[in-house]
């Protein structure tokens, strides 16, 4: 099958790269001893058991979560869009007999594959010896890898959009920085939402980000708000609202980007 | 010859391009961040062409004469604004992924193996992209390593291979699906002669064997000779010339270059009466208008004039032809 030999293919690809996937395990235990060490002196020095509805171990969990959820979704289909398309090699892929948005997205998957395998698992074996977790459940570490790959896919789909800018702007490393600054601050990615003033969570409410990193940090936490079936599957849904959309999106765009092309240079 | 025998039927093709003008300096760009003046030009400019099944068809013109957006029309790539194309039955940019299954593109210049793996794995996935058998596969592999001499070289990494060893197995690629129709686009360039023979001989065996088409783009005359029976110039966006190699050949047939060896330095002006395309004080090239002189005569003359050690007339030469044809 086509999708697990792209798959298999990129893995072995990536896998050329291996060490950096192995120093990321190396660092990735002193962002968590930072964190652990930040949030213990707020705690502390407040006198308090919660800071708006989370406990110590949460927040320092949640910003294990950030670290978990980027594992699952990074890709840089953005960069690799933007290339083929500045770089005229977007030529050959036109002459192979796929459609290049799903051989991105295997491409990416296997990504995420190797990412897992490299430094979720460890990952998440060396923080529960630092800090362990006493939420977490069987449970809700597999519903978290659910709308982790939704995540995935809405963020994919993010970057497979940024890409495609580079048709009209030639250079779309602004725009990049832009979309990704926003994600992370408006999406939950730096802090909770819950710390933000009413109005600018409202605007929150009207972007996908948060359904990339605040929804899933909170089912990772088996928060009450998101622990019943039903609102898990609220946020599923939602995540699912938003891939269909930007997936529509994304082909709208390709065909009436793809007639443009002019297919530089060679 | 009926109309369905050609493998390729292009007429009339047409594709603009906006190109925006800057004048020069800072202040110029400055200013393009607002204001900038596009102004269209055809880069294919009424194009026809008609290519016969099983053929190797040279296809060139000076850099920016319209041959790469031509190929990239003909492979799907691009969208013409104007004209009819027909490739194996099939209009290139509407059934795109369709259409490429019976192509097969090898440029000189980018590469589509994999950098980090063996080609062998770039061959593997493309098996199940274009779905060739897997005995299929396993005949073709076998038959490219005997004919290229690769059996080694495709277990390496791309990266560790020389340009020559990666040409092989750049054709490699895009030849295991068994395409009917092949771009080759440089393929020689960068290569050493012995590497351009083992490619040229290359094309040649799998044009027999498999009855593939080929339409090769290059600059190296060569290339031309060695493979091409016919071969298709464009300058400008124009066909300038569509017709055989060995007329090229003779394309300036009424004139002769005729190279001189003196026996001993010869003053300058002693040579004043030719037509001197080079000389130095032992040596000489003549170009000969046959419609103003005779040959026989000629030389004759020459012989009695000069003191000649030796003579040597010839042709004048495909490149010199072909120059001739761009610069018109």
């Amino acid at each position: 099958m086509f999708f697990l030999k792209a798959v298999q293919t990129n893995i072995k690809q990536f896998m050329q790269y291996r060490n950096s996937f192995l120093i990321s395990i190396a660092i990735h235990p002193f962002i968590l001893l930072v964190n652990i060490f930040l949030y213990r002196s707020i705690f502390a020095h407040n006198g308090t058991e919660e800071i708006k509805g989370y406990t110590l171990s949460e927040m320092i969990w949640y910003t294990a979560g950030i670290t978990f959820v980027w594992i699952f979704i990074w890709n840089f289909a953005e960069r690799r869009i933007s290339d083929y398309i500045v770089t005229g090699d977007l030529s050959i892929h036109l002459l192979k007999p796929i459609n290049i948005f799903w051989f991105e997205l295997y491409s990416a998957v296997a990504l995420r594959i190797t990412g897992i395998l490299l430094e979720f698992v460890p990952d998440l074996i060396i923080y529960s010896l630092i800090y362990p977790p006493d939420f977490l459940t069987a449970l809700s570490l597999l519903k978290f890898v659910v709308v982790c790959i939704m995540s995935f896919c809405l963020f994919f789909l993010i970057n497979y959009l940024i890409g495609m800018t580079a048709f009209a702007l030639k250079s779309n490393s602004g725009l990049n920085e832009f979309v990704y600054i926003s994600m992370n601050l408006l999406g939950g990615g730096l802090i909770p939402l819950d710390f933000y003033p009413a109005w600018l969570q409202r605007v929150c409410d009207f972007l996908p980000f948060k359904y990339i990193f605040y929804y899933p940090i909170q089912v990772f936490l088996n928060k009450d708000s998101v622990s019943s079936w039903g609102s898990w599957g609220e946020i599923v849904l939602a995540q699912l609202a938003w891939i269909i959309g930007g997936f529509v999106l994304c082909h709208l765009l390709w065909k009436v980007a793809i007639r443009k092309f002019c297919a530089v240079g060679g | 010859m009926a109309e369905n025998d050609y493998i390729i039927n292009v007429i009339g093709l047409k594709k603009a391009f906006k190109v925006s003008k800057r004048e020069e300096g800072f202040g110029a760009a400055i200013k393009s961040l607002w204001s900038r003046n596009h102004e269209t030009v055809y880069g294919v400019d009424g194009i026809d062409m008609k290519v016969q099944r099983g053929e190797i068809r040279g296809l060139i013109g000076p850099n920016g004469a319209g041959k790469s957006t031509t190929i990239k029309i003909l492979s799907g790539i691009l969208h013409p604004e104007e004209g009819q194309v027909n490739v194996m039955g099939y209009v290139p940019w509407k059934e795109r992924q369709k259409y490429v299954k019976k192509l097969g593109v090898v440029f000189g210049q980018k590469s589509q193996l994999w950098w980090d793996l063996p080609p062998i794995d770039t061959y593997a996935l493309n098996r199940e992209m274009y779905k060739v058998p897997h005995k299929r596969y396993l005949e073709l592999v076998d038959y490219f390593k005997e004919l290229l001499q690769i059996g080694d070289v495709v277990h390496k990494p791309v990266r560790q291979l020389s340009l020559g060893e990666r040409m092989k197995c750049e054709f490699v690629c895009a030849m295991l699906h068994e395409p009917e129709l092949v771009f080759l686009d440089e393929p020689t360039i960068g290569l050493d002669i012995i590497s351009k023979e083992n490619i040229r001989k290359f094309v040649k065996q799998v044009n027999q064997d498999l009855r593939t088409t080929f339409i090769l783009t290059t600059h190296d005359m060569s290339d031309l000779e060695n493979l091409c029976e016919n071969v298709t110039i464009i300058n400008k966006g124009k066909v300038v010339y569509d017709n055989g190699m060995s007329r090229l050949g003779h394309y300036f047939s009424k004139k002769k270059l005729i190279d001189v060896q003196f026996k001993e330095p010869l003053d300058r002006g002693r040579l004043d009466e030719y037509t001197l395309l080079s000389s130095d004080e032992l040596t000489a090239t003549i170009e000969l208008d046959l419609d103003e002189d005779d040959l026989r005569q000629f030389v004759y003359e020459l012989l009695g004039k000069l003191p000649v050690q030796d003579i040597n007339i010839r042709n004048i030469p495909i490149e010199d032809v072909i120059r001739d044809i761009y610069t018109a």
